[in-house]
């Protein structure tokens, strides 16, 4: 039975609750990328499929006011052409340009401008429809090349506006006003000839027209009625002949006001009152106009209806625009409920099993069939019925509520486990049972059932296995048992394996068991395991094409056992779930899979996914763990919340579907400094797509011009010049999001899959560009490094000019110093000395005496400024020398024994210029004072390097003096103040008779 | 007898200064003094010197150039070369062009005229800076001028000296007598400027080869 296809037909309405601006909608169009363009009065919207957007903008922008809309048509072109009382508009609908013209020609030119409707013939000229009868022919600039003005005479009274229009092969117009008559007019405008619907053996059999409509290219077919009778009747007129057929009787139950043949094999029939398809295949006509009644709750009116892109039907109404897709009913139901009101719960499945005779055994959680509630069923699938059974405990009238899980059948007995923890064995006859129960800590139950041999079953529990033997009846636990069984671990299902092996399923992986039920071998997640998962939570396995398909709660896993090679495919790969409850193949090549979101086809060879939802004709999307099975004859059942999906896999043929251009709607972006998002809908297809520096959030959003469900739509993306190669699944439903991306170039490629198709053929694409801020471009790197590098070069080689260039005046003028003042002071003691020479008097003497000390002591004072300002002196030995050398001689001139220890570790130090100077000018003012003051016999100079200081001791044996009583000469004074610029300690230790100590820490 | 001094400098009032303090002094008199070095055979052939006080830095030739001419010219005449600062570059070049000895311009009167005895009587003055560089110039001889390096004691004496030692320190302190260490410090002077001779040959011959 489930062989004959039958129609599902899907009607979706989009009223204000779908964003819809108004709910009279009467004209719209869909554009040549699938948008759909919607007037409603002074508005113009655009549907995606997912929003309603206000594009009015467009027409005020064009006409400088606000239109009042007639109709909106496509062109070839797949331009949108809008008749309005300010003209025509033709609308660009990727870049929104708008060409507003007034095709009503100067010389009729009246107060009232008003565009009824355009009509596109084969030539694709337009044809606009104006007041008084009128229809001005436009060329492809929306010019006027021709005026048809309805010719009035005694026979002809003024008409009523053309409504209809028809064209035939030589491009000549046959327009219809309602009338009697048809008036043909050939490309020029002019009348060729009129057509009289009504023969006189028609009027006076009391016929009327009710409708002309054109089924072909060849001619027309016009509708007759008697008054007073619903019986159609048609005549064909055939353009070539230019003659009528005979009367026949139509089988059609309408009249249609349009016929709109789609590429599917079904014509729509719609007048303003009835809808409804004629299966061109069967000759079978479907009325929906009941089905619309009860959608819209009244009697509905049809403005517009035209097949869209997908071969669905679009029609607009008082109530909102009308979706109208038709699809081959594939899936058998049985037990479902249809799910009209939110709230209605359908009947969730067990367990299904075949019995030898080809009986579907199916246990459910209940189905409510008249007053009562049944647990079990079995369904004939041949005859497409079933029976709904109730089980009876042995000796016990009354029937027993069990909840049975799997039956296996052998050849008058079933064996079935419950959901519960009992073991039944059934008389199939009288359906009377013997329960044994199992002791099963766990309580849950039993989730799995396998036949090992004649005599024992296996089952598996939500801890642990349990055994029976159908001899003895007794229950076995596995659990308690001593051995390596498995154990506390869920199992999921049972598979004959070869070498008399079982394959288990369970919520740790994949275990081999040995016929005793032993552990052999385990794959998993362990260190041991010889074939590792990716998943370990697996819900059933199948062997097909040599591997295992396991179904788990992360994908579908594929494994090779004798290559050892694992594979795991999810919702990347194309699934619609990545829980997947059983995977059962056909004879095509195809894997077969219940998940909690459809049914999904697995092309074992392509690796393609094909996804099955509501729409396609499922009861329900959610399927439940361990409710399936594969026939006898191929078939494959289902279970899920609500009742069994049965189909011949065989039947199905996923490779008609129409391939569309998936389409931008929009993206956006965030400009973060304005804090303003930017959206661009006309975004020319391919052309790139440019981010500031400062962008951020890149929205995109996409659509398929398939409407058969476009929730259902899945949309992913590949960015090339990311460093992601693989294809990416949008999260949000068809928007893409990316928060940022780093500068630089990519091509971004979006596919779509329709429903649960695979990836579209089709692909979109279009160059990114995100310029990086200027101060992260790599030129902007290098022009600030070299900035920078030059700054600091040109700082410094300018610090290093300037002191140089101070170290050269200051060379310069302590060299100049030296050699004039030093030179002419050298000359003053020379001079003096000669003087001295020839003095007789002493008091002379002493006086020019004094002068040459004054001359000599200016002259040693200036050699200390120049040596201590000279550059390249500051290694601490120089100092020392110097210090030795002066020490020395002072020593030596004044009869002082004079001993001067160094550290070695102060070899390598230096001193800066400051600090050289203080030390050396201390040092000898301390020596000073002690050769003229302290009226010793030695000083000891010890220089010692301690704790990373500097310590230098001046110690003489004279005659000390009272620190604390002695006046601060000049001379102590100025040890301090040096001794602070430096930074160093300065301690003088004398008592009277015991000596001068001086000791400098730095 | 008083020994014929004549002296070499560009500033006028040394020369005077200088000129006077000798002439007052019994021991010396000045036979000349001339402002620069341009006619310095003639000069030193017309005044007969017994030493020459010499300025380093003179326009035309200077002091390190006539040194070479003294020494071309008139064999072992004592040269002294003055000059402003003890670590004067060109005092150690003056002394490789064969110079006795220097003497600080800033040197008291009395010192000037005791240095001059000395150097009259074969005595070789130097200070600390000047060691350093003559140390540092003979470590940095090849192997093949190794008839010219320093001996033990003339390296000591001039490591004294680099570390501000006076002539008695050291004499004092290497346990010889002064004169010993006038001596080492003539026996480097003369190592100096035979060694800058070499140089100068050798270089010649490099020079003739190329």
């Amino acid at each position: 039975m489930a062989q004959v296809s039958e129609t599902r037909v899907n009607i979706q309405l989009l009223g204000p609750e779908q964003g819809l601006p108004s709910r009279n909608i009467r004209t719209f169009s869909q554009d040549g990328r699938g948008f759909m363009w919607v007037g409603s009065g002074q508005e113009l919207w655009r549907y995606d499929g997912y929003n309603f957007q206000n594009f009015t903008k467009i027409l005020t922008r064009s006409i400088g006011g606000t239109p009042l809309i007639n109709v909106i048509r496509t062109d070839a072109g797949g331009k949108i052409w809008v008749a309005h009382n300010s003209g025509i508009s033709v609308i660009d609908p990727v870049d929104f340009t708008c060409i507003t013209t007034d095709p009503s020609p100067s010389t009729h030119k009246s107060a009232s401008i008003q565009n009824l409707d355009i009509y596109f013939d084969n030539n694709q000229h337009a044809w606009v429809v104006t007041p008084a009868g009128r229809l001005v022919k436009l060329d492809k600039n929306q010019l006027p090349i021709a005026v048809y003005t309805p010719p009035v005479d005694s026979k002809h009274p003024p008409r009523s506006n053309p409504r209809k229009f028809f064209c035939d092969s030589k491009h000549n117009l046959y327009v219809s006003s309602e009338g009697n008559d048809l008036e043909v007019i050939d490309q020029n405008a002019t009348l060729v000839r009129r057509i009289e619907l009504l023969d006189s053996g028609l009027s006076e059999a009391h016929f009327v027209v009710s409708g002309i409509a054109q089924p072909n290219s060849d001619g027309l077919l016009v509708y007759y009625q008697q008054k007073g009778s619903k019986k159609i009747r048609t005549r064909t007129y055939s353009f070539k002949k230019q003659l009528f057929g005979p009367l026949t009787d139509e089988a059609d139950l309408m009249v249609p006001a349009f016929i709109y043949p789609d590429t599917q094999g079904y014509k729509w029939y719609r007048s303003t009152k009835e809808i409804g398809f004629l299966n061109q295949n069967t000759g079978k006509f479907t009325s929906l106009t009941a089905q619309f009644r009860l959608k819209a709750g009244s009697d509905p009116f049809f403005f517009e209806g035209f097949v869209g892109a997908d071969d669905s039907f679009w029609m607009s109404g008082s109530d909102g625009l009308f979706n109208i897709t038709l699809t081959k009913e594939i899936f058998q139901k049985y037990l479902s409920v249809p799910l009209k009101m939110p709230g209605d719960i359908g009947s969730s499945i067990r367990g299904i099993t075949e019995d030898p005779s080809g009986k579907i055994w199916v246990s459910s959680y209940g189905f409510n069939a008249g007053d009562k509630t049944y647990l079990l069923h079995r369904i004939d699938p041949k005859q497409g019925s079933i029976r709904h059974l109730k089980l009876r405990r042995t000796g016990n009238n009354q029937s027993n509520d069990v909840l049975t899980y799997k039956l296996l059948f052998t050849n008058n007995l079933i064996y079935s486990i419950t959901d519960g923890t009992q073991f039944l064995k059934i008389n199939r006859a009288t359906l009377s049972y013997q329960a044994v129960e199992f002791p099963l800590v766990s309580g849950h139950g039993f989730t799995s059932f396998y036949q090992l041999n004649e005599h024992t079953f296996w089952m598996g529990t939500w801890g642990g296995m349990a055994t029976i033997d159908t001899r003895n009846l007794r229950a076995v636990t596995l659990n308690d048992q001593p051995g390596a069984y498995i154990k506390n671990e869920r199992i999921n299902h049972f598979l004959t394996w070869p070498h008399d092996r079982i394959l288990v399923s369970t919520t740790n992986g994949l275990y081999v068991l040995n016929q005793d039920a032993t552990i052999r071998e385990h794959y998993g997640q362990g260190p041991k395991d010889r074939i590792k998962l990716p998943a370990l939570q697996i819900f059933h396995t199948t062997w097909y094409d040599n591997k295992v398909w396991a179904a788990s709660g992360q994908g579908l896993i594929r494994i090779d056992t004798a290559r050892k090679e694992v594979r795991l495919f999810t919702t990347q790969d194309g699934l619609p779930d990545n829980n997947i409850y059983a995977t059962l193949p056909d004879n095509r090549g195809n894997l077969w899979m219940s998940t909690n979101k459809g049914l999904s086809q697995f092309n074992t060879r392509t690796q393609k996914f094909h996804n099955y939802g509501i729409t396609d004709g499922l009861p329900h999307m959610e399927f439940n763990h361990g409710s399936y099975l594969k026939a006898r004859d191929g078939t494959l059942f289902f279970g899920g919340v609500n009742g069994v999906v049965a189909f011949q896999p065989a039947l199905i043929d996923t490779t008609k579907r129409k391939d569309l251009n998936l389409q931008l709607i929009a993206y956006a972006k965030h400009h973060a400094s304005l804090n303003r998002i930017d959206t661009v809908t006309n975004h020319r297809p391919g052309s790139e797509i440019v981010f500031n520096p400062g962008d951020r959030l890149f929205a995109f959003s996409f659509m398929s011009p398939d409407y058969h469900n476009p929730a259902l739509n899945r949309f992913r993306y590949k960015l090339e010049g990311w460093n992601d190669d693989n294809w990416q699944l949008f999260e949000n439903g068809n928007k893409l999001l990316l928060n940022s991306l780093p500068s630089g170039n990519y091509k971004l490629r979006v596919q779509v899959s329709v429903a649960g198709a695979d990836w579209s053929t089709h692909e979109w694409q279009t160059p990114v560009k995100v310029i990086g801020p200027f101060y992260k471009s790599p030129w902007f790197f290098l022009l600030c490094t070299l900035v920078i590098g030059m700054v600091v070069y040109l700082f410094y080689s300018y610090r290093l000019r300037q002191i140089l260039h101070i170290q050269k005046i200051r060379n310069v003028i302590s060299a100049d110093m030296h050699d004039e003042i030093g030179g002419t002071l050298s000359s003053i003691t020379f001079y003096s000395q000669a003087l001295l020479m020839q003095m007789e008097k002493p008091e002379h003497q002493q006086v020019v005496q004094k002068i040459k000390e004054n001359a000599q002591h200016v002259q040693e004072g200036l050699s200390d400024i120049v040596w201590s300002v000279k550059a390249g002196t500051d290694e601490i030995n120089d100092v020392l020398a110097r210090m030795l050398h002066f020490g020395s001689e002072l020593a030596e001139s004044k009869g002082i024994a004079f001993y001067f220890d160094t550290d070695g570790r102060l070899k390598n130090k230096t001193l800066d210029m400051q600090t050289r100077r203080n030390v050396y000018l201390i040092f000898k003012e301390a020596m000073n004072n002690a050769a003229k003051y302290a009226e010793c016999s030695t000083v000891h100079v010890g220089i010692n390097y301690e704790m990373d200081k500097v310590k230098m001791v001046i110690k003489d044996n004279g005659k000390g003096f009272d620190s604390s009583a002695a006046r601060q000469g000049n001379g102590l004074k100025n040890m301090q103040q040096r001794a602070a610029q430096m930074k160093g300690q300065l301690t003088i230790q004398s008592t009277k008779g015991n000596g001068t100590v001086v000791t400098l820490v730095f | 007898m008083t020994s014929r001094i004549i002296i070499f400098d560009d500033n006028q009032e040394r020369l005077s200064s200088v000129a006077m303090l000798l002439n007052l002094s019994p021991d010396f008199s000045c036979a000349g003094t001339f402002i620069n070095a341009n006619n310095l055979v003639t000069d030193i052939a017309d005044s007969q010197p017994d030493l020459v006080l010499m300025d380093i830095s003179m326009p035309g030739v200077d002091g390190i150039e006539a040194t070479r001419m003294i020494r071309n010219h008139f064999g072992a005449l004592p040269v002294l070369i003055q000059t402003n600062f003890d670590d004067d570059e060109r005092i150690f070049d003056s002394l490789r062009a064969g110079a006795n000895g220097y003497l600080l311009k800033k040197t008291t009167p009395e010192r000037f005229l005791e240095s001059l005895r000395e150097a009259l009587e074969g005595g070789a003055p130097m200070t600390g800076s000047i060691a350093t560089k003559v140390l540092r110039y003979f470590a940095s001889e090849s192997q093949a001028k190794k008839d010219y390096h320093l001996t033990d004691r003339e390296k000591q004496i001039l490591g004294f000296l680099a570390r501000g030692y006076s002539y008695k320190l050291i004499a004092s302190a290497c346990k010889i007598s002064y004169n010993t260490v006038n001596n080492h410090i003539r026996n480097i002077y003369d190592k100096l400027y035979v060694n800058s001779a070499t140089e100068a040959i050798s270089l010649a011959i490099k020079e003739r080869l190329v």
